[in-house]
């Protein structure tokens, strides 16, 4: 009984005749030229070059889905040919549809490692590769205030320290203070609330930064009584002012006072956020010691409690007032109240100070005890260790 | 290779524009046409004409010769057009730019 030839047999055969065609016609054309016959076979096979191989090949070429598929993607990939890649992805997808239990921990797998390399290197980038962009990083270091009776380690200080340090530390070539807090913006255009802070006169200068454009601010410049300069974050000064170059020394109103800009600092510039979009200078006044007493006086608040603390504030603002500050260089600097800070107000006598040395990891304890600083106004100090005469 | 493969395709796609041919008319085609300044193996044109095929670029065709021979001739597809005007574009660039380099050599 005959059975019906396979497709493969059918496409042998189609082959070979194709190429007997070939080879006849050859022969044909060289005897008409004046070849022998013999001569004419052996010219046709020297032309066609080696037979067995090439109908290998058409054989190969015409069972391949495969051997045409990844032929198909080379030429693609080299061709740049979109109509034969975008076929090939479609097929890709629909094998890796087609074998869920395979594509599924694959792509799972694959998601958390890139992910898990990303957060990984991401942190490793901020923290050890990449410096800080300040001028002398390895020479900054932050101050606190600690707080031991609130269990506050890292705290925000308070005006009297910081001036009393600024007065008298000598281990330091500059002491700045700083504080994050939110601004109204308003005058030209629509008011808006940014994020700014206020910085003492020197604050620039310490860390080694230099504005794009303008000045950042002189020493001096944070004096009480004088109108607040202001400096602005390029994130502020392209949208609300259209990059306009003559923004310096333009009059805004910064908290429904008048300000004048001095600069302008460039994007690669953060300190403690990125969402800080001003810096306005910080006027701190010595804060009035010998303040109206009636405030204080034990009898005036109930609560026992609170009368004891008065009763201590009361006392450590008399002997403040007495002998402002003991303190010289690392010994123990006495608070005294009336900061502007919650944190001083609600804060014990006795503080220590700590020099915390800002390396970039700390910059981001930096970036989050910035923001979480009770009251937020001057809370936290800079400084840099003093310069080794050269 | 690859850049000899692909002339090879646009040489061939080109034979057929005109209208159907079974493969030893493609063969002395080219050859003619190109006074046999290609050294191509006829074996190379079949698998090449094979491939296109595949690809869906020429359509075949069994069909009986002049001479009383049943002979598969192929003939071109729409895609196989689109094929060759990109192919003679690519073609024409190249030999464009070379032409250039030759050009600015000999002002230089």
């Amino acid at each position: 009984m005959d059975r019906p030839p396979s497709d493969e047999q059918v496409r042998r055969g189609e082959i070979s005749t194709e190429l007997e065609f070939h080879f006849a016609a050859t022969v044909d054309a060289l005897v008409a030229r004046g070849w022998t016959e013999s001569d004419a076979r052996v010219e046709a096979e020297r032309r066609f070059g080696n037979r067995e191989r090439y109908e290998q090949d058409l054989e190969r070429i015409a069972r391949g889905r495969r051997a045409a598929m990844t032929d198909g993607i080379g030429k693609a990939v080299r061709a740049f040919d979109p109509g034969i890649l975008a076929r090939h992805l479609r097929y890709a997808v629909r094998m890796l549809k087609r074998t869920t239990g395979f594509t599924v921990p694959a792509l799972l797998a694959l998601t958390l490692g890139i992910g898990a390399n990303t957060a990984v290197f991401s942190v490793v980038n901020g923290v050890l590769l990449r410096p800080l962009p300040y001028a002398d990083p390895d020479r900054l270091v932050r101050i606190y205030d600690s707080y031991p009776q609130q269990g506050e380690e890292l705290g925000a200080g308070g005006v009297a320290d910081f001036l009393d340090w600024k007065a008298r530390a000598r281990s330091f070539a500059m002491l700045d203070a700083f504080g994050r807090n939110r601004f109204t913006l308003s005058g030209d255009g629509d008011a808006e609330q940014v994020v700014g802070m206020g910085v003492t006169g020197t604050f620039f200068e310490t860390l080694g930064v230099r504005p794009l454009l303008g000045r950042a601010f002189a020493p001096g410049e944070d004096q009480p009584g004088r109108p607040r300069s202001v400096v602005l974050s390029r994130r502020l000064w392209r949208p609300r002012y259209n990059a306009a170059s003559d923004i310096l020394g333009r009059q805004i109103v910064l908290n429904g006072r008048p300000a004048a800009v001095v600069g302008v600092m460039p994007a690669s510039f953060v300190f403690g956020s990125q969402l800080v979009e001003l810096w306005a200078t910080l006027a701190l006044a010595p804060p009035v010691r010998r303040g109206p007493f009636s405030t204080a006086s034990p009898g005036s608040s109930p609560g026992s409690r609170s009368r004891r603390r008065r009763r201590k504030w009361t006392r450590s603002a008399i002997r403040a007032a007495a002998a402002p500050t003991t303190s010289t260089d690392s010994s123990t600097p006495r608070r005294s109240p009336g900061g502007p800070t919650a944190a001083s107000v609600s804060s014990p006598a006795a503080t220590t100070f700590a020099a915390v040395p800002i390396g970039p990891w700390t910059s981001q304890s930096c970036a989050t005890s910035g923001s979480a600083a009770i009251g937020g106004c001057s809370s936290v100090w800079t400084s840099t260790t003093r310069s080794t005469p050269r | 290779m690859n850049f000899v493969q692909g002339t090879l395709d646009i040489l061939i796609l080109n034979a057929l524009s005109p209208g159907p041919l079974h493969g030893y008319d493609v063969v002395e085609w080219i050859r003619a046409t190109t006074n046999g300044a290609l050294q191509i193996e006829d074996g190379a044109l079949y698998t090449s004409l094979h491939r296109m095929e595949k690809r869906g670029w020429l359509a075949p065709e069994w069909k009986v010769s002049p001479k009383g021979r049943r002979a598969k001739y192929y003939r071109l597809t729409a895609a196989g057009r689109r094929q060759l005007r990109a192919g003679e574009r690519r073609w024409n660039r190249f030999a464009d730019a070379v032409a250039r380099m030759f050009a600015a050599r000999q002002r230089a």
